[in-house]
Order: structure tokens, then C-alpha cells, then sequence
């Protein structure tokens, strides 16, 4: 049995996700990060970084880094279907998957949390400032990768897009993002909208894109 | 026959893992120098004008150090620095991923801190104050959870994600002082440099361990 211990709107939607597409048997525990409960000594014991995600693996190996959770799952259930098979494919997939963690998601947190990435008591406004310009750069770096769409791979849902989609989610301003990137805004759609995603976009409380008409 | 690999690489950058990995998979590469990143022939290839970039011998155009040594491994399965068992694959992903998220861009933010603020010169070095910081803390966890036991990260095995954490050691400013707070660290480097291909590649990428 798999652990993974979430908290709401963070990278945990993405591990989620992989467990539950891959069939894997899991439970579930709350870590409660706007009440501070990733710093408290319990959750410390078990991930002293205090980062959410953490996963522990059925032999109690513990996982950290959302990203790598995801590509142990996929490679744990080598017939889950929501992982490509052939190299060319699978070499795609890793390119985007580790550029939307050391990238995107990485830039997210550089206007979430500005003032951790200066020493100066008034610079996080010039930090936020520099992450927005940035991460819309990125964004339109990534989005020729959507094409056709609205998967990275056509019409095949993989554990790839959930990943994507959620780091679109916190983007600074998701309406203009959606309005720049029509791929990254299909991509969201087709996401928030699949059978079994959709509940689990929910229940992490992610942000709607809006749907088009 | 089948196409090399073909590696788009500069000194003292990402692309440096991968050439030593190629080189002890014994697998036929070429390299090529990129000398403008900005130029247009390479922002064809990769538009975010970063080394390295990885064509596979299928034509299939890779960016993302870290993603490049995921797919070695897979191409790989028997090369040394490949992951063996699944609790070995585990470790590597989530070791990969730490160092490729978390102190690639700690690094990034101390030597680029141009893209890190739209402020003034004196912001500038507040980020890169902050970046030493954030490079500090992140080796500290790295020799206390991913070296314990050690020597390597998979234990006593070496593996790519050794090469990976040697190479961004380099790119401290002070990876002396690094490896000498952090002796586990430091053993760890001096293992990669002792190996047989290592060389080579450090004095074509001008790598820099101290000393």
C-alpha cells in the first residue's frame, strides 16, 4: 500500500492522479500546510525537508519531488497506458515532465513565495516582477509541444498532462494565461474534464480555467 | 548502422553528465560546440538557447540535462551508472529530481540573478545572497539523506546521479570551502573524478572541482 501525504493545491494532485489512473492501492493523509502542519514535528519525522508531496512506497521507502513520484508509478505499473511505450515518446515525456518541474513549477514558486528568493526586506515585488516576464516565456516555449493537443499525445491522456495542467493552474494569472496559450488552455480543459482527473482536479481545489463556449 | 547521438554541448554547462555518460555507455556520439546560444541556427533546435541539447539517434531532439540522463539509463540498463532494482530506480528519480529542481535553480538564481529580479544592481546581489542561502541548506539535506549511508547516492553503487551532483559542486564559487563542510559531498566528487572516463570530459568542459 502506497502513502502520500497531501495537502490542498499543491503537487500532491499530480501523485494523486498517478496512483489512481495506474490502479494502485494507496491511502491518503492530510497534511494541512496553511496551518503550518508540514513544520511540526510529525510530518518533520517523516520528510525533514517538510515538503509536500512526500510518498511512501509499499516497502516504506520514502519519495520526495512530485516528478520523480510520477515516473516511479509509471514505471511501477508498466501497463498502466498512461505512459508511453516507444523511446521517441518516452524521451518527449521526460523532456516536458522534468522541464515543468525544474522550469515552471520552479518559476511558480518564485512569485508564490518572492521574498525566499532575496535577502533584501523590500525586494520580493522586483523578484515577483522578474517570475512573471519569466514564466510566460516558458509557457510559450511549451505550448508548440501541445500540437495537435489537446494531449501532448493527441487524444491519449498520460501522467504527463495532469503534471502540466496543475502548474498551469498556478500560474499568476491563469485567464491571461489561457487567453495567450489556447494549447495550454485546451490542455486544461481536457484535463479538468476527464472522468477520472476531474473529481481529483476538485477535490485539491485547483483553479477552473474558464471553459470556452 | 544507426545514427549517433548527437550532443549540442558548451564548457561548464548541463551537457557535461551527459557526454561522460555517453562515453561510458560506449554509445557512438558526436558532439557539437554551440558557441552563440543566441544564434538562430541554435534557437532552431532549442528556443530557449540552453545547453545542452540531445538529438537521439532517431531524430528525436531532447533539452533537459536531467531528462537526458533518465533516458541514458533506459537506453542503458547495463552501463554502471544505470539503476539496477526498483528501490535503486526510486532513489535515483527522486535524487535526480532534487538536484535538477531544487540546486540547479538554486545555482541558477546565483550566478543569473538578472532573470531573478527586475531590480537595480543592489537587488541583484540581494538575490544572489539569498541563492547562497538556498545552495547551503539544500547540500546539507543532500549529504544528510541522499549520502546516508553512502558513499554513493544508490549506496554503495555509482550511478549517474553521482556525475550529476559532482558536476553542479563545480559551479559553486566556493567548492572548496563545499566539499570541505561537506566531506561526505566531497568524497563523492572525488569518486566521480577517479572515473576512468572522467578526465577526458573534465578538462574539455573546464570543470572546476577546487584544489
Amino acid at each position: 500500500m502506497y502513502k502520500l501525504y497531501w495537502s490542498r493545491r499543491t503537487g500532491a494532485f499530480a501523485v494523486e492522479t498517478a496512483l489512481t489512473l495506474c490502479g494502485a492501492p494507496f491511502e491518503r493523509e492530510r497534511v494541512d500546510h496553511k496551518a503550518g502542519e508540514h513544520r511540526a514535528p510529525a510530518f518533520l519525522a517523516i520528510n525533514p525537508a517538510g515538503q509536500i508531496p512526500a510518498l511512501a512506497l509499499p516497502d516504506g521507502q520514502l519519495m520526495t519531488e512530485s516528478a520523480a513520484m510520477v515516473l516511479h508509478l509509471a514505471d511501477a505499473y508498466p501497463d498502466n497506458g498512461f505512459w508511453p511505450t516507444d523511446t521517441a515518446k518516452r524521451a518527449t515525456a521526460y523532456r516536458w515532465l522534468v522541464f515543468a518541474s525544474a522550469q515552471l513549477y520552479e518559476t511558480d514558486l518564485r512569485y508564490s513565495y518572492a521574498d525566499r528568493y532575496t535577502t533584501a526586506p523590500g525586494g520580493a515585488e522586483g523578484v515577483r516582477q522578474a517570475a512573471h516576464a519569466h514564466i510566460d516565456r516558458l509557457w510559450s516555449m511549451l505550448a508548440p509541444a501541445l500540437s495537435p493537443g489537446p494531449f501532448f499525445f493527441g487524444e491519449a491522456l498520460t501522467l504527463l498532462d495532469p503534471y502540466v495542467a496543475m502548474v498551469a493552474a498556478w500560474h499568476y494569472d491563469l485567464p491571461r494565461l489561457c487567453a495567450a496559450e489556447p494549447r495550454v488552455h485546451a490542455l486544461l480543459e481536457a484535463v479538468t474534464t476527464h472522468p477520472e482527473v476531474g473529481p481529483i482536479w476538485r477535490r485539491y481545489e485547483l483553479p477552473m480555467p474558464a471553459l470556452a463556449a | 548502422m544507426a545514427e549517433p547521438y548527437r550532443l549540442y554541448w558548451a564548457p561548464t554547462t548541463g551537457s557535461f553528465v551527459v557526454e561522460l555518460l555517453l562515453r561510458e555507455a560506449g554509445a557512438p556520439h558526436e558532439t557539437l560546440r554551440v558557441q552563440d546560444r543566441r544564434a538562430e541556427d541554435f534557437l532552431a533546435v532549442n528556443p530557449l538557447g540552453k545547453v545542452p541539447v540531445l538529438e537521439l539517434p532517431d531524430g528525436t531532439v531532447m533539452t533537459e540535462s536531467a531528462a537526458m540522463v533518465l533516458q541514458l539509463f533506459e537506453a542503458y540498463p547495463e552501463a554502471d551508472f544505470s539503476p539496477k532494482d526498483a528501490e535503486a530506480w526510486a532513489r535515483a528519480r527522486r535524487w535526480l529530481m532534487f538536484l535538477t529542481c531544487e540546486l540547479y535553480t538554486a545555482y541558477q538564481q546565483m550566478h543569473h540573478s538578472e532573470h531573478f529580479t527586475v531590480g537595480s544592481r543592489i537587488a541583484r546581489e540581494e538575490v544572489k545572497a539569498a541563492g547562497r542561502g538556498r545552495v547551503r541548506k539544500l547540500w546539507k539535506i543532500f549529504e544528510a539523506q541522499a549520502l546516508s549511508p553512502g558513499p554513493f547516492v544508490l549506496g554503495d553503487r555509482y550511478s549517474g546521479v553521482d556525475v550529476y551532483a559532482a558536476m553542479l559542486t563545480s559551479w559553486d564559487p566556493s567548492v572548496d570551502a563545499l566539499l570541505t563542510i561537506r566531506p561526505k559531498l566531497g568524497a563523492l566528487v572525488q569518486a566521480v573524478c577517479d572515473r576512468p572516463e572522467a578526465a577526458a570530459v573534465i578538462e574539455k568542459y573546464k570543470m572546476s572541482f577546487g584544489k
